[in-house]
């Protein structure tokens, strides 16, 4: 049953609805905005929100939600990333443009040490990864990875309220061993061929986590576990590393949410296509997102919500290069309408970009997308965009 | 006989296997072909097989760069070779991501297929400054400068880069090339770039046009 006053609609409870394909009163629009935009609107040097938490992010990301009157998604326990107990950080450089930090934590196998690098005007970057040495330091990693205490990590549940939904991400395996691993993604990939055996280890350390972690979010009442697998892009990575390594940590994570009636929801940006595919048929998962579009992926939004709309919500797809950063603001609203268009018959759709939009994303830009969620995603459909989709054959 | 070991070569390649390809190089050596022929019909056929799957989506980043490897193997044992027979390469690329900007897949990819295409490279990595560009072009002298940025932010160094090394006077016999993903030909040409790649496969076709 469709509720027709909007006012009864909450943004979570809206994106709750659509995350279980169901209709509110409108498409709900969360345009990603998780990390940049925020940090601009602060105006201050990023490192003060990175670096000094002044705003934390969480905090600056919920005041953008005010700000552009969008709905709203909090996604800021990070159950891979969790610091806890919180590490050691000493400030080695500082210049105008930068402020260089070493942090660390003491482990009985040793000292786990990354160098991190915070820019006045960009999210930070890490210099030096956790594992420079795979023999010294995975033991570490592993020791870490078992011991770490997970208590603490759904602390921030009350921030975002009504706003929006609650999500606590984990890596998928990808994510994780781009995040550690020292070299960058290059490096990261080669393990796969070069430590076969080391990188089993390692990824059955990580899936026991990921089960602790998934059981502890779950028992939280998290909204839901947001799958975070940027890195398992096939953009960076390939089907058979995201089907031996990946895959498991989805299956699992996806399983334990729907015993438990939480929402799984995975963020793969890129070329992700076949992957929408491999999770559709082997997983619970229940929202896929980017879905990004040509050219820096490969999904067209009206085909996957033709396939695969009967088991997943889908998040996405207004271009954050083309049409965000560098669109007019009628250009997002054509794109945002065509997504509209493609998708959201019947539900199950969430308008947002096809990625993370970046720094200088105009708001003029983000004020177009959300007003078109407003004035063309309304169910039920009225007539003329019924006509509309007619049209497309959306 | 050799035709039949260089398809092996070029089927090694493809796959990634190393130790093979380095097997068959040695084998080829030591049967006496010459090192450009196992070169270009050896490792650059391979190797533009590779970009052409890849461009086609039937392989991904992590074999390319096993393929890219294997090749590099290749390369070392060949070496010595094509520098006694004065095999020259087709051309020197300067490569680097920009002052400010830690991303380096897009470039190392670069990099690698251009490398597998006969040309020399020399890579200044990330976070490189206008000075260290100029520098580079100084002491090499390449055909091409690739500049590579990620970030909305950083893509503006590339301007301060261009316009660097421009009132230094070292742009008359070097193209600039740039690419990245928030990058676009609009882009390129209003920093006055001399050509815009959107992906590896596109940044060798613009070398070679540029090289032709």
């Amino acid at each position: 049953m469709i509720m027709r006053n909007s006012s009864e609609w909450t943004p979570r409870k809206r994106i709750l609805t659509a995350m279980r394909r169901g209709m509110a009163d409108r498409v709900p629009v969360i345009p990603d905005i998780s990390n940049m935009v925020p940090a601009r609107l602060t105006r201050k040097p990023f490192w003060d929100v990175y670096l000094h938490d002044d705003p934390p992010l969480d905090e600056a990301y919920i005041n953008a939600v005010k700000h552009y009157g969008m709905d709203g998604w909090y996604i800021y326990d990070n159950a891979t990333m969790h610091e806890e107990p919180r590490w050691n950080r000493k400030i080695l450089n500082k210049t105008d443009e930068e402020i260089r930090v070493e942090h660390w934590i003491d482990t009985p196998h040793g000292r786990l040490e990354q160098l991190i690098s915070y820019p006045v005007n960009d999210p930070p970057w890490t210099i030096r990864g956790i594992i420079r040495n795979f023999k010294e330091d995975v033991p570490k990693l592993l020791w870490y990875m078992k011991h770490k205490p997970l208590e603490t990590l759904c602390r921030h549940r009350w921030k975002i309220g009504e706003l929006g939904v609650y999500g606590v991400a984990i890596e998928t395996f990808m994510g994780f061993w781009v995040w550690v691993r020292d070299g960058g993604s290059m490096q990261a990939i080669m393990d796969f061929f070069e430590q076969p055996e080391m990188m089993k280890e390692i990824h059955q350390v990580y899936l026991e986590f990921v089960e602790r972690a998934a059981n502890h979010i779950v028992h939280e009442k998290s909204d839901e576990i947001l799958l975070a697998g940027s890195a398992s892009s096939l953009s960076l990575s390939s089907p058979s590393i995201y089907r031996e390594y990946d895959l498991p940590v989805v299956k699992l994570v996806s399983s334990i949410c729907r015993k438990a009636g939480v929402i799984a929801h995975q963020h793969t940006c890129g070329r992700s296509d076949m992957i929408v595919e491999i999770n559709y048929h082997e997983t619970d998962v229940n929202v896929m997102e980017p879905l990004e579009r040509p050219p820096g992926g490969d999904v067209n939004l009206a085909d996957v919500k033709q396939k695969f709309g009967d088991k997943f919500c889908l998040k996405g797809n207004v271009n954050t290069f083309e049409t965000m950063l560098n669109g007019s603001p009628k250009d997002v609203e054509e794109e945002a309408k065509a997504c509209i268009d493609a998708a959201a018959s019947g539900g199950g759709f969430i308008l947002s970009t096809g990625d993370q939009c970046g720094r200088d994303t105009p708001d003029d830009n983000l004020f177009a997308l959300i007003e078109a969620a407003k004035m063309y995603g309304r169910y039920p459909p009225d007539k003329q965009t019924r006509e509309r989709v007619g049209e497309h054959g959306g | 006989m050799e035709d039949k070991a260089l398809q092996d070569l070029v089927t090694a390649l493809e796959n990634g296997y190393r130790d093979r390809v380095v097997k068959i190089t040695q084998e080829l050596l030591e049967k006496g072909v010459a090192p450009e022929i196992i070169l270009k019909s050896g490792l650059i056929l391979g190797m533009s097989l590779v970009g052409e799957k890849m461009k086609k989506n039937e392989m991904y980043l992590p074999e390319v760069l096993l393929s890219a490897s294997a090749m590099q193997s290749s390369l070392k044992v060949l070496k010595p070779y094509l520098a006694r027979d004065r095999v020259e390469s087709r051309g020197k690329v300067v490569l680097g991501t920009v002052k400010g900007d830690m991303h380096d897949i897009g470039k190392n990819l670069v990099g690698i297929m251009l490398q597998g295409s006969g040309f020399e490279i020399i890579d200044l990595g990330t976070n490189v400054t206008p000075e260290m560009f100029a520098d580079a072009v100084k002491t090499h002298q390449p055909a091409i400068l690739g500049l590579s940025a990620m970030l909305t932010t950083t893509m503006l160094n590339m301007k301060t880069t261009i316009d660097y090394i421009g009132g230094l006077g070292l742009r008359s016999k070097m193209r600039i090339i740039i690419g990245g993903a928030s990058v676009r030909q609009q882009f390129a040409d209003e920093i006055g770039a001399d050509g815009y790649a959107r992906d590896a496969v596109a940044a060798v076709e613009k070398v070679k046009e540029f090289l032709a």
